[in-house]
C-alpha cells in the first residue's frame, strides 16, 4: 500500500519533472498563454486548463495502451513520434495565433458576429484540449526518456491508463496552475483599475503575438533543423 | 470566403474532439482487458530487469579469466539534434568515467563512445540497442563480442542531481568491471 502511494506520487512527480525540463518550454509558454487568454472570464480559464490536462492525459494514456502490449514498439512508437509529431507543432501552433489575431472575425458585424464569435469562443476552449493533445504526442528526448524509461514500467506494474494519466496531470499541472494564476491576476488587476476590457484586448494581442512567434521559433528548430 | 474560413477551424476542431472522444472510449473499454493482459506480459516482456540478471550471470559465468580480453564500454548515443538536457547527459556521463576510471580507460580495460546514431553507418545501434531517446549504454564485450548490454535508463530521472548522476553511472560500469 506504502509502495502503491510512493509510486502514484513517483508518476506524477515524472510529469512535473518532464513539464519543468528546458525541451518542452516553448509548447509551455505556448500553452500558458493559450490557455491563460480569456482573462475576462476566469471560468473559461479554468476549463481550458482543464482540458489541456485532459488532452495530455489522453495522449499518454493511449500511447501507454499501445506500447504496453508490447514492449517491443517502445523503440519504434518514440522514434516515430519524436521524428514527425515534433513537426506538425510549429504549424499548428502558426495556425491557432493566426486565429487568434482575430483577422478572421473583426469584420463580420450584428448578431451572426456575435454568434460566430460565441461560437469561436467555445471552440477556442476545446482548442486548448487540441493543444495538449498534440504537444504531449510531440515528444522530446527528454519526455521520451521519462516516460518511456521511468514511467511505462511503472504503468505496466500497476494500470497503463491510470499511471499514465497521472504523468498527464504532472506534465500539464505548472502550465495550468501558472495559466490559472496569472489569468485571475489580470482579471483581479483589470476589476481594481476598472479595465478589463482594455486588459482583455491586451492580453488576446500578446497570445497571438507569442503564439506566432513561437510557432516561428518551433518550425526553424525543428521543420528547418536550425539550432539556435 | 469568410464562411469558408470560418468552417475551417470548425472542422479542425470538431475532429479534434472527435478525436479526443474516440481516443478517450478507447482507453477505457482497454483497462479491463489490459489490466488482465498486463500481469502476463510483465514477467514475459520486462526487458530491463532480465537485462540486469542477465548482466549480473554473465560476469560471474566467464569469472576472471586472465586470457579472455574483456572490455567494457560506455556509449553516448545522440542524434543530430542536440538538446540541452541531452548535452548534460553527454557531459555529466564523460565526467563520470574519466574521473573514476582512470587506470581502466587508461589499460584499455575500459572506453568511453560518443555516437551519432543518425550518421551513415550508425543506424544499427538503434536496433541493437533498441533505442527509444538518447540513451547511455553500457556494453560488456569478450574478444570484441558483446555478452550483455544495459541501458542505464534512470540517467533522466537523475539528472537534476548531478552527485547521484555520477554515483548512478559509477556504480552500474564497477558491476560490470
Amino acid at each position: 500500500m506504502n509502495t502503491l502511494v510512493i509510486e502514484i506520487g513517483t508518476a506524477l512527480w515524472l510529469g512535473i519533472l518532464t513539464s519543468i525540463s528546458p525541451c518542452p518550454l516553448a509548447t509551455n509558454i505556448a500553452a500558458i498563454s493559450y490557455v491563460g487568454r480569456k482573462v475576462e472570464k476566469t471560468r473559461l480559464v479554468l476549463m481550458a486548463g482543464l482540458l489541456y490536462t485532459l488532452g495530455r492525459m489522453v495522449a499518454y494514456s493511449t500511447v501507454a495502451v499501445l506500447v504496453s502490449r508490447s514492449l517491443q514498439m517502445i523503440p519504434g512508437i518514440s522514434m516515430f513520434l519524436q521524428k514527425y509529431f515534433i513537426l506538425a507543432i510549429g504549424p499548428l501552433v502558426i495556425i491557432v495565433g493566426l486565429l487568434l489575431t482575430g483577422i478572421f472575425s473583426f469584420t463580420i458585424q450584428g448578431s451572426l458576429g456575435s454568434k460566430l464569435e460565441k461560437h469561436v469562443d467555445k471552440m477556442g476552449i476545446w482548442g486548448a484540449g487540441v493543444l495538449g493533445l498534440v504537444f504531449a504526442l510531440a515528444f522530446c528526448p527528454v519526455s521520451a526518456g521519462l516516460f518511456f524509461g521511468a514511467l511505462i514500467p511503472l504503468a505496466i506494474k500497476y494500470n497503463a491508463v491510470v499511471f499514465s494519466s497521472l504523468y498527464g496531470i504532472g506534465t500539464a499541472l505548472p502550465v495550468a496552475v501558472f495559466a490559472v494564476v496569472l489569468a485571475f491576476a489580470a482579471h483581479r488587476i483589470g476589476m481594481v483599475f476598472n479595465s478589463l476590457t482594455a486588459i482583455e484586448k491586451w492580453m488576446r494581442r500578446s497570445t497571438a503575438a507569442a503564439m506566432l512567434l513561437i510557432g516561428i521559433y518551433l518550425i526553424l528548430r525543428h521543420n528547418l533543423g536550425i539550432n539556435f | 470566403m469568410r464562411h469558408g474560413l470560418f468552417s475551417m477551424p470548425g472542422v479542425v476542431t470538431l475532429v479534434g474532439s472527435i478525436l479526443l472522444a474516440g481516443m478517450f472510449s478507447l482507453c477505457q473499454s482497454d483497462t479491463s482487458q489490459e489490466k488482465a493482459t498486463a500481469d502476463t506480459t510483465t514477467s514475459k516482456q520486462l526487458t530491463p530487469p532480465a537485462q540486469e540478471t542477465l548482466s549480473k550471470e554473465t560476469v560471474t559465468d566467464s569469472g576472471p579469466s586472465v586470457t579472455a580480453p574483456r572490455k567494457l564500454t560506455v556509449y553516448y548515443f545522440h542524434g543530430n539534434y542536440r538538446c540541452r538536457s541531452c548535452t548534460m547527459i553527454e557531459n555529466l556521463t564523460k565526467q563520470a568515467v574519466n574521473s573514476g576510471f582512470t587506470k581502466e580507460l587508461k589499460n584499455g580495460r575500459m572506453d568511453l563512445q560518443v555516437i551519432n546514431i543518425e550518421e551513415p553507418g550508425n543506424e544499427h545501434f538503434a536496433q541493437d540497442y533498441k533505442l527509444y531517446t538518447k540513451s547511455v549504454i553500457l556494453s560488456d564485450k569478450v574478444n570484441g563480442k558483446e555478452q550483455s548490454w544495459k541501458n542505464l535508463d534512470k540517467v533522466w530521472t537523475l539528472l537534476g542531481d548531478p552527485d547521484k548522476f555520477i554515483d548512478y553511472i559509477q556504480t552500474e560500469v564497477q558491476t560490470l568491471l
